[in-house]
Formats: C-alpha cells, sequence, structure tokens
C-alpha cells in the first residue's frame, strides 16, 4: 500500500509538473501552442545540426544503429546524430517528460502509444504528415505503401486520424513456445484455443496443461510473462470492454465487467492446481522455467512445458546448448490459444518513433532526414531485425537475400530459434491488435496486470465479494490517477 | 617588462595549465611498447594505469541526493534474502551495478542487482563508463564502514526478471560518519548509469532528481566526452599468439585475430590458431554474449576473423568480447566467416606440458594413458550439478586434473562408477582453474576408457 501510495503520489506529481510546465512553456513560445501548419514546407538542412535521439538499445542494437549513422553521415555529414540508451521504455518516457517540463526535449524519441498520449498534452508532438506530405522532403507513396499497414496505422491512433504522431520502428508480438520434445513424445498435440469444449478436447490450453500436470506431476505446465497483456489479449479475444478514449475520466476504465471476472476465474482455478504461472508469481521470466535444466535445493528439477511470451525474446526460449553440444530439448513455437477462431488477435508490440518539436525547426528538419533516412531502409530494418528478434516493419526488408537467408536458416535450436519466431509473427499480422491510447491508458495497463496477478493467486479461503473487490480497486485506482 | 606583457606572460601560462589535463586525458593514439613475442604493443591509458585515469571528486557545491532518503535503521541484524532488509558484507564487486554480498548470518550469498539504475557493462563485454562505475562502485564500498541492503518493496527480498538475482537498494556509511549513504542514487548522481525503472521505485522521486541534475551537469556519461579509461584507438591485428603472450599490454584494446573454433562453452568459445615459428598452437577464449546472430558463427570448426576488446578481467580471466555480427554489408569489425568444416587436430602433450607450459592455455589437447586414482563430484543448484574433478596420475607418474562437465549417456547423468580405476585418454582444452592448470573435457566421446 505504502508503494502504491508513493507510486500514486509519484506519478501525480510528473503530470502536474508536466502539465504546469507545458502550460508555462505555452505562454513563454508561442510556436508550442500549435500545430505546425500543414503548409510549412520543410528543406534539408544545410548548416550544422545536432539531433538528440533517445532510444532503449543495448550495445548490440546501438552497434547497428552506429552503422547506419555512419552510412547517413556520407551523404548528410551536416547532420550530426546524438543518440542515447536511456534505459527502458519507462525511463524514456519519464526523461523525455522531465524535459518536456524544462523545453529541452529530444527531437526524437523511441515511444508507445501510450508515450505519446502524454506527450501530446504538452502539444509539442510533431505531426509527421507534415513532413510525410511535403513535396521536398515528404515521402512517395511507394515508401508510404512499403510500411505494413497496421503498423503505420498505429501513429493515427491519437483520436484524429489526420495526424500521425509516430512511425514504426520494429515490431513484435506474442508467442507460444513449447517443448516440443516432451510434447512429441507424449503424444500431445499443440493448442490453437484456451478452453476446452468437451473433456477430450485435446487442441485446448486447458486440456494440454491438465495432461501434462497428470504426466510430470511436480511440474508447472505454462508460463506467461506479461500478465497484462494476459488480460488485454483476453479482452480482445473475448469482445469484452478494457478502455475507450472519452473525455470523462470514469468512463475510460471499463474492465470491471462480469466477462472479464469469468476468464480471471478461470485462470486463478488453473493457478491455484499448479497448471500455471506468471512472471509476477514466479519472480522472473518464465523463459527462466521453460529452459530450467538445473536442481532446485530439494533436489527437483522443475520445469514449465509451454511458455508464452515476446517473439522478440526467441533466444532466451532456448535451453542453453550443453558443452556437449546437445540441446535439452527442441522448441516448437505456435500462434498463442484464441477465444474465438473468427477474431483472432494478438497483441501488436515494440518501439515506434516520436518527433517532438525543438526550438529551431532545422532541427526537426534534420530529425525527418534522419528519420526517412533509417525507416524507410529495408537494409537497416531487416539488419536490426535480425540483431534485436524483432520484425521489420518494411515489406521490402522481407525480399532481401540476406533476410530471406536469415528466415530459410529458421529451426528449434538456439541457431535459428529467432528467425523461426520472426517467421510465425509475420503469420499473425492479420490478427494484431493495439488497445487505445489516452491519458491514463498506461496506468489502466498496469492495474490489468496487477489485478490479474491478485486475483489468481489470492489465497483459497478468498470470498467472490473479496475477488470482485479487486476489480473495485483497481477501477478506482485508474480513477484517482487520471482525475 | 610592462604590465601587458606580464599580463600576456601569465595568461599564456594559465592556457597551456588548464590545456594540460585535456592533452591527458585526450591522448587517444597507443603508445607502442615491447612485447615478450618480440612484436610490439599498443598501451592505452588503462595500461599505464589500470587502476585509474579516470579520477573523479563530485563538485560539493552539487547537492548530496544519497543523503536526501533515509535508511530505517532500527534492528538491521537480519538476513536481506528472508525479510527484505539487513546488514551485509561484500564477498566480490562484479561491475558498478552488481555486487556478491554475504547476508548477515553469512548463509546465503545475495547477487544484489541495484535497483533503479543500469550501469555500463564492464564485464563480459566493456562499453564506455563500464570500467569507471565499477570502480565507483568498489571505491565507495571498500571504504565503507557498514553495508545494508535494503528491497525496493517493504518486507520483501524480489528477485529480479532473471529469477537468480536480488533487487537491493544499497546503503553505506562510510568511515567515521554516522549518515547511511544510498549508493543507488549516488552513481545516478554522479552520472554512472542510466535509469532503469526509476521513477516507479521507492525512491523515485529523489532518484529521477538525481539523474536530471547528472545529466544537466553532464558528468562523466553525460558529459559528453569519452570515457578516458576506455579503449578508442585502432583496432590492432594480431595473431592469437600476440595477444595471449602479452595479455596485459593488450588489456582493452580492441584486436583483430583469425582462428579456428574449437569448442563452444558457457556462451563463448574456444578459438586456436598455429604459429609457425614456435610450431605450436596458441588458444583465447571468446564470449559471444546473447547477440541473436551469434550461434550463426560461434560454431565448432568455423575458422574466423574476429573483432572484439580483450579484458583481463577478474571475474573471467583473460578473454575477448563485444563482438558484433552481421549479414548484410558486414564491416571490418563485424565477426567473419573465413571457411568451415575445418579439422582440428588436438596437440598430444604429457603431464609437464599440461602443467607447466602456461602457453598452451585454451587450445586443444591431447592426454593418453591417465590412471584415475580419485574422483570429486560437484553438487550444486547451478550448470554444474554432476560434473567431475578427475585426478589421475600420468604413466610418468605425475598427477593430471580432468574437469568434466555434467556427461550424459543415453540420457543418464554419467556418475563416478564410470571413471573409477579406469585408464583413459582425454582430448579436450588445457584450461587453468584457481591459477591452477586442469584438462576439460566437454563430451563423453573426448575421453577413451582403455
Amino acid at each position: 500500500m505504502k508503494k502504491f501510495i508513493a507510486l500514486m503520489l509519484l506519478v501525480c506529481m510528473l503530470v502536474c509538473g508536466f502539465l504546469t510546465a507545458c502550460n508555462n512553456n505555452s505562454d513563454n513560445n508561442p510556436d508550442d501552442t500549435g500545430s505546425q501548419g500543414s503548409k510549412t514546407s520543410h528543406t534539408v538542412p544545410t548548416g550544422d545540426v545536432t539531433v538528440t535521439f533517445y532510444h532503449t538499445m543495448g550495445k548490440n542494437l546501438s552497434d547497428v544503429l552506429v552503422k547506419y549513422i555512419a552510412e547517413f553521415n556520407k551523404v548528410y555529414p551536416n547532420i550530426t546524430i546524438d543518440h542515447q540508451t536511456i534505459g527502458g521504455y519507462d525511463d524514456v518516457r519519464d526523461q523525455v517528460i522531465t524535459e518536456l517540463q524544462a523545453g529541452k526535449q529530444p527531437a526524437l524519441a523511441y515511444c508507445y502509444p501510450d508515450h505519446v498520449a502524454t506527450y501530446l498534452r504538452s502539444k509539442k508532438v510533431v505531426d509527421l504528415n507534415e513532413y510525410i506530405n511535403d513535396e521536398t522532403v515528404g515521402l512517395t507513396q511507394a515508401q508510404i505503401d512499403d510500411f505494413i499497414a497496421g503498423y503505420y496505422a498505429e501513429g493515427q491512433q491519437f483520436g484524429d486520424t489526420s495526424k500521425m504522431y509516430s512511425l514504426p520502428f520494429s515490431k513484435s508480438t506474442e508467442v507460444m513456445y513449447y517443448n516440443k520434445t516432451f510434447f512429441d513424445n507424449n503424444g500431445l498435440k499443440v493448442p490453437d484455443h484456451w478452453f476446452s469444449a468437451s473433456a477430450n478436447d485435446e487442441t485446448s490450453l486447458e486440456y494440454v496443461i491438465k495432461k501434462i500436470k497428470e504426466i510430470e506431476p511436480t511440474s508447472i505446465p505454462l508460463g506467461y510473462d506479461s500478465e497484462a497483456n494476459w488480460f488485454i489479449t483476453m479482452t480482445e479475444q473475448l469482445k469484452t470492454p478494457y478502455t475507450q478514449a472519452v473525455d470523462k475520466v470514469q468512463d475510460r476504465f471499463l474492465f470491471n465487467n462480469e466477462k472479464n471476472i469469468e476468464f480471471c476465474e478461470k485462470f486463478r482455478s488453473w493457478c491455484q492446481n499448479g497448471l500455471m504461472t506468471t512472471q509476477a508469481i514466479y519472480g522472473g521470466y518464465t523463459s527462466g522455467l521453460f529452459t530450467n535444466t538445473t536442481a532446485n535445493e530439494e533436489g527437483k528439477v522443475i520445469h514449465s512445458y509451454i511458455s508464452i511470451g515476446s517473439s522478440a525474446g526467441a533466444t532466451y526460449q532456448c535451453p542453453a546448448k550443453s558443452d556437449d553440444g546437445s540441446y535439452p530439448f527442441e522448441v516448437g513455437i505456435a500462434t498463442i490459444p484464441q477465444a474465438d477462431a473468427s477474431n483472432k488477435k494478438v497483441i501488436s508490440q515494440g518501439p515506434s518513433i516520436t518527433m517532438l518539436k525543438q526550438k529551431d525547426q532545422t532541427v526537426n528538419d534534420a530529425a525527418w532526414i534522419f528519420l526517412k533516412f533509417l525507416l524507410t531502409s529495408p537494409e537497416f530494418q531487416a539488419e536490426f531485425s535480425m540483431a534485436s528478434g524483432y520484425v521489420p516493419v518494411l515489406k521490402s526488408a522481407f525480399e532481401l537475400d540476406a533476410y530471406k537467408e536469415f528466415l530459410s536458416g529458421a529451426n528449434m535450436t538456439k541457431d535459428g530459434i529467432a528467425a523461426l519466431s520472426a517467421k510465425i509473427c509475420m503469420e499473425q499480422e492479420s490478427a494484431y491488435f493495439t488497445s487505445p491510447a489516452f491519458i491514463g491508458s498506461s496506468d489502466a495497463r498496469d492495474e490489468v496486470g496487477k489485478l490479474l496477478v491478485a486475483y489468481i493467486s489470492a489465497a483459497s479461503t478468498a470470498t467472490q465479494d473479496e475477488l470482485k473487490k479487486l476489480f473495485v480497486d483497481a477501477y478506482n485506482r485508474c480513477v484517482t490517477l487520471n482525475q | 617588462m610592462n604590465k601587458n606583457f606580464i599580463l600576456k606572460l601569465l595568461s599564456v601560462i594559465s592556457a597551456v595549465l588548464l590545456c594540460l589535463p585535456v592533452f591527458v586525458s585526450c591522448r587517444k593514439e597507443p603508445k607502442k611498447t615491447d612485447t615478450t613475442d618480440g612484436t610490439t604493443a599498443p598501451t592505452t591509458e588503462q595500461s599505464d594505469d589500470k587502476e585509474g585515469v579516470w579520477d573523479y571528486t563530485r563538485d560539493p557545491s552539487l547537492p548530496d541526493f544519497a543523503t536526501m532518503v533515509t535508511l530505517n535503521d532500527s534492528n538491521l541484524k537480519q538476513d536481506f534474502d528472508k525479510t527484505g532488509r539487513g546488514l551485509v558484507t561484500v564477498e566480490q564487486y562484479i561491475d558498478g551495478d552488481t555486487v556478491h554480498f554475504w547476508n548477515y548470518s553469512r548463509t546465503v550469498l545475495i547477487k544484489a542487482r541495484f535497483v533503479a539504475i543500469d550501469t555500463p557493462e564492464s564485464t563480459g563485454k566493456v562499453e564506455p563508463w563500464g570500467k569507471p562505475a565499477s570502480k565507483y562502485t568498489k571505491a565507495k564500498l571498500e571504504k565503507a564502514a557498514e553495508i545494508a541492503l535494503e528491497s525496493n518493496v517493504e518486507g520483501e527480498s524480489p528477485l529480479d526478471s532473471t529469477g537468480d538475482r536480488y533487487l537491493a537498494w544499497v546503503w553505506y556509511k562510510p568511515q567515521g560518519s554516522d549518515t547511511w549513504r544510498n549508493l543507488n542514487i549516488e552513481i545516478l548522481s554522479d552520472g554512472l548509469a542510466m535509469g532503469k525503472s526509476t521513477s516507479s521505485t521507492r525512491y523515485g522521486t529523489v532518484a529521477m532528481n538525481a539523474l536530471t541534475s547528472a545529466r544537466s551537469e553532464k558528468l562523466n556519461m553525460y558529459s559528453g566526452k569519452k570515457d578516458p579509461i576506455f579503449y578508442y584507438g585502432d583496432t590492432v591485428e594480431l595473431s592469437i599468439k600476440s595477444l595471449v603472450m602479452n595479455k596485459s599490454a593488450y588489456n582493452a584494446t580492441k584486436v583483430r585475430f583469425e582462428g579456428v573454433v574449437t569448442k563452444e562453452s558457457g556462451g563463448g568459445i574456444y578459438v586456436e590458431s598455429f604459429d609457425e615459428d614456435t610450431q605450436q598452437k596458441y588458444g583465447v577464449y571468446v564470449y559471444g554474449g546473447f547477440a541473436s546472430l551469434a550461434p550463426k558463427f560461434l560454431v565448432p570448426g568455423y575458422r574466423l576473423s574476429i573483432t572484439g576488446t580483450a579484458d583481463d578481467n577478474e571475474n573471467f580471466g583473460f578473454q575477448v568480447s563485444g563482438l558484433s555480427f552481421s549479414l548484410i554489408n558486414p564491416t571490418d569489425d563485424d565477426t567473419k566467416i573465413l571457411e568451415k568444416d575445418v579439422v582440428t587436430e588436438p596437440a598430444l602433450i604429457t603431464a609437464d606440458d599440461l602443467n607447466n607450459n602456461e602457453t598452451l592455455e585454451n587450445t586443444l589437447v591431447r592426454l593418453n594413458d591417465l590412471k584415475v586414482v580419485s574422483i570429486y563430484t560437484t553438487h550444486s543448484t547451478t550448470d554444474s550439478d554432476g560434473a567431475m574433478t578427475l585426478t589421475c596420475t600420468s604413466q610418468d607418474g605425475k598427477t593430471v586434473t580432468v574437469r568434466t562437465v555434467k556427461l550424459t549417456l543415453e540420457g543418464q547423468t554419467v556418475t563416478e562408477e564410470y571413471f573409477s580405476g579406469k585408464t583413459i585418454d582425454c582430448t579436450g582444452i588445457a584450461t587453468t582453474f584457481n591459477g591452477k592448470p586442469q584438462l576439460k573435457l566437454f563430451t563423453l566421446a573426448d575421453c577413451i576408457i582403455k
């Protein structure tokens, strides 16, 4: 509770300070009060300009970025890209919010839709359509069409579809990893839906995890990494209310309903019977449980046999090669189970890039030239994908021989698991969804994640009223945080 | 001598004095130094002074964020792993944001990852500002009178996302002081770490302010300057022999060499190459890390061109790390496959060779007719569970240590009975453990029972 209050205070301070500062800055700088104007024509800067770019890349990915910055500088030696690894996605968000208050924000930043929704309150997010449609420096129709449509549309989901507040950088989704060796040895089928329609519904996840528990009672058959993703994905698959982007705060958070309680109840029974765990309950990424080959203090090796996690984390879902060169087991990858075959949904993840207004528009122009260079380069997209496990956002990247070769090496061991994951990820493309982004949407996401954990792991003696109160409390916190 | 002249002279002297530190800290080109194999190696800032050309003192006029939060120090004589708070003692310094401590009762080793911060890497692979961060943490805790850990959530001692390390706020009391200082926040405030979900932590507000201050004051990694103890010089192309014969000279240097991969182990590979002059092979361990393309390149039997940073690390020994890989337009710095399916024959050596010839380290060797006289099996909750140390005697009566990984035969773990009292021929990598030579076996096929 103390942590929650502290967190609430911190968020309130950040948001209040942020909004106050935004107003102050608007008073000081008339350019900050609105759009830069759709008729503005932009040019390629000719003088020396420095563009700051905040991201989360570790060294492996930074190396790829640096390589392409060098290529960029061969064409535009006057534009310096000051790229900085800030930390995780939340750290980028917090740093940008802090710097927006002081008017020192970077020109470019990694973002998720929730972040952009928050930044928009400052009126310092650049409508990229001004650049995209610019006759001099804009994108050609072919370049626009080269983006995978679903990813491109993410930048338009902020209430006014004529505005484009981000461009996709790289993407991932959730996939289901399973111990193929164990499945094959025990004649198990790969599940494609969650709940059993009958006692012998062999392709339901429910049937399979119960069967695994019968075969190996000490196992925890299923691990699901992101509780928030799980909750939100279920609401999409079941078409049950989650959130909506409306003005009235009380009406934005819709997740407290009987349908959602129903699936939580189901998962609760799985958890209580030792059939599943999640990252918060397990205390670490569940890939650790999936790939575990070492005994605990009691001498038992506890496994899971199914792990649902990010497609970009495929290499972590593959057990380490033994020193004798063999793998303890083969890993299969499949799409996540669905609730309704006619309404397949998987969550779309991965960073986009947003542009923030600078006092000197030349900096924004330079930032655009760099953004265009990076995001329309199939070579960069392919190379970044191969280094990261994320999938490219350009169709043309998939046509490169090197990327085709990469995908052709897809297999169920560490050598080819990233490629295999990318393939499965692409197969699910038509099922991708993103939730509405608005002020408070990230609170909703945080709260339903915690709610799911609290619900499924509550003591077996918990009453229905106590369990339902968890939903009420989560809703109340969302409202309080956003009033 | 008029006043103007004196003033001009003074200003020139001042300018020179002011510039002197800049010249010192900006020196990039490596000096040349003699090496034991007759070649020349670069001498970098690191090898000049491995314990620190980086010399940072915080401007006392800046706010002291480390004391803006307070530790409730009542009853700290408890185990952090059980209650989420307690006094600890250092077992091992790993890097800027990870230290291994013993809990209060010295019963549990706590691998503590500092909450809210992320320092650049300085082990496994080395990144700019990684070494300064590592030195900073060590310097603070070495001089501490007392150290305490505190969990991010009251009363809990949570594991981090790997499930192996504890997340902790690290507090220390400097010698002669009664004030507990928060090291996580201090590191942030001195610009030696990035944030890591900082704002949502227990001391999020102060920690964020510390980070913002470091950025605005342009301290250390936010200074826009190069890390003075990181090697930014040109890549040195050399042979494995030159590299391993001159470890200290090449420490922290970017190097490029060619060699054949003989074995995979622990996320890395053993690489070796033959030297015509000495008619001997030389080997080195190369850490591949978690790069998703690494498994495509680091394959036994491949002859590679490898570019990475040599690092003589107190935790992992001498190794090369920081490799990069590309399937599209690889640069000179990317790892390249020169040849596949290269067959490497192990060098047949004697017990004396293994025990006394350090130059064999990390190469593939073979020792025949070893009589197993005693066996120790490791029992632990780590990957080394089931690994064995075989103490053997050679035909000429010398003692040889053979270390196996956990070996399996038809799905079953191989036990001591398999080797007990037998005479064996072994092929493996010549390595050292705690300074003592040993032969490391990786598969059962590398060991023939006679």
